[in-house]
């Protein structure tokens, strides 16, 4: 057997061990698949921003908001995430479109850490949930 | 073994481990994957007249045509985690695509015949070796790791004759008219980022946008371009109608829960134009301007 074709070989075997820790990190497929469910693409999003992938983030949330546009959260943390990248007017946009919407302290307060001083959405009116 | 065999074997292994991450042919080069697909989208299959609904997950090849309907959105993960988000209206192809995660290198060019996009920049590769480009009919957009939006055609000509750096005067073409605006990182960026930059060439003139919110639009081919200029709130906005599904009636979308799946576009159009059928005069009239005031938040404003 040649050389060459024993690197080829190898490389082939050496490709199908090291194939499946690249899908957890970085696979593009696997980063797909996460955020065709609400929960494991919102815990994907907190593990991209707790690495400090804030542009990855930013992405995975856009894709979860594609399917989901009602999530509240899932808005709040994007627009949050435009504040950390230094885009003030594109979080008070997206801002904007909760109004009306009912929003958690827990989740705001996440927005006025990023965002500091930001309007808050007003609240629901009276009488309704959503 | 010796040395070089090592090397060689190292090579292999990087060509390999990106030929198993896209799980594709080695023959159609993959690109990356759709990532999330929103009401009509098709892809016209490089160098065939065949064309296809887009689905989540599916491999993008070099040179695939996208293209996307009203209301409709694609997002394309590249294989260096770049983000390509195709909004409404588009027609869109990756037509240079070069990636060696091995010595960290990357080229890539994309282009935009007409519709709105989004592009944010991969983390993997820091220090891009070679050039990222983005072109519309009269610009050609030199990306230095960041986040930028765009927009070419009839819908850039609308959005930008209503800022006031660029007015209704301007003489533009539909089929070239092209609006950039620069979202970010800004110089106060968190995180691992850096801010980011695009480099605007039109013709013979290069622009430099630097600061989230900067915009610059070139009206067609021979004129100079105009800007750069802050973009308005009310063009953000409308820019961002056609790059988002909202919750408002019409955005679509699943529900809290998730039970609504209209991932792949079909079954939502299909939705959407029974809903449609079904509505009665009134009724379908009111929730039309609801819907056309989400497209044009210009007629949100009294006069």
């Amino acid at each position: 057997m040649t050389a060459k074709m024993l690197s080829f070989l190898l490389g082939l075997s050496v490709a199908a061990l090291l194939a499946p820790a690249a899908r957890a990190q970085d696979d593009p497929d696997a980063l797909a698949a996460a955020t065709q469910q609400l929960d494991s693409g919102m815990a994907l999003a907190r593990r991209q921003i707790a690495a400090s992938d804030l542009t990855g983030a930013l992405g995975t949330l856009e894709r979860l908001l594609f399917a989901y546009p009602e999530v509240v959260p899932a808005r709040l943390l994007y627009a949050s995430l435009l504040c950390r990248l230094d885009d003030r007017q594109g979080a008070e946009l997206e801002l904007g479109l909760l109004a009306g919407k009912p929003i958690a302290e827990a989740d705001w307060a996440g927005v006025a850490a990023a965002c500091g001083a930001v309007p808050r959405p007003p609240p629901p009116k009276k009488g309704k949930n959503r | 073994m010796s040395g070089p065999i090592f090397t060689r074997l190292g090579r292999t292994a990087a060509v390999l481990a990106a030929a198993g991450m896209t799980g594709s042919p080695v023959l159609a080069q993959a690109v990356g994957v759709n990532a999330a697909v929103r009401n009509k989208v098709v892809i016209r299959g490089a160098g065939t007249n065949k064309v296809r609904p887009a689905v989540v997950r599916e491999r993008v090849i070099l040179n695939d045509e996208v293209r996307t309907g009203t209301a409709s959105q694609l997002q394309i993960l590249l294989l260096d985690r770049t983000t390509f988000t195709v909004g409404a209206n588009a027609q869109v192809a990756v037509d240079r695509f070069v990636y060696n995660p091995a010595a960290n290198s990357r080229s890539t060019g994309v282009s935009v015949t007409r519709g709105a996009f989004r592009f944010m920049s991969g983390r993997t590769v820091r220090r891009p070796s070679g050039p990222v480009s983005v072109r519309t009919p009269v610009a050609t957009i030199g990306v230095r790791g960041t986040i930028f939006e765009g927009v070419v055609g009839e819908d850039a000509i609308r959005i930008a004759s209503r800022e006031a750096a660029v007015g209704k005067k301007v003489r533009a073409k539909k089929d070239e008219a092209s609006l950039i605006v620069l979202r970010g990182p800004g110089p106060r960026t968190q995180g691992d980022t850096s801010p980011g930059a695009v480099d605007v060439t039109v013709g013979d003139r290069t622009v430099t946008l630097d600061g989230p919110g900067l915009a610059l639009y070139a009206p067609r081919v021979g004129a100079p371009p105009i800007g750069p200029f802050q973009i308005s709130a009310a063009g953000l906005q409308a820019l961002q109608s056609l790059l988002r599904t909202t919750a408002e009636p019409g955005g679509g979308g699943k529900g809290k829960d998730g039970t609504t799946d209209a991932l792949l576009g079909v079954a939502g159009v299909a939705a959407v134009v029974g809903g449609a059928v079904l509505l009665g005069g009134k009724k379908k009239k009111k929730e039309q301007q609801e819907q056309d005031t989400q497209q044009d938040p210009y007629r949100q404003s009294p006069n």
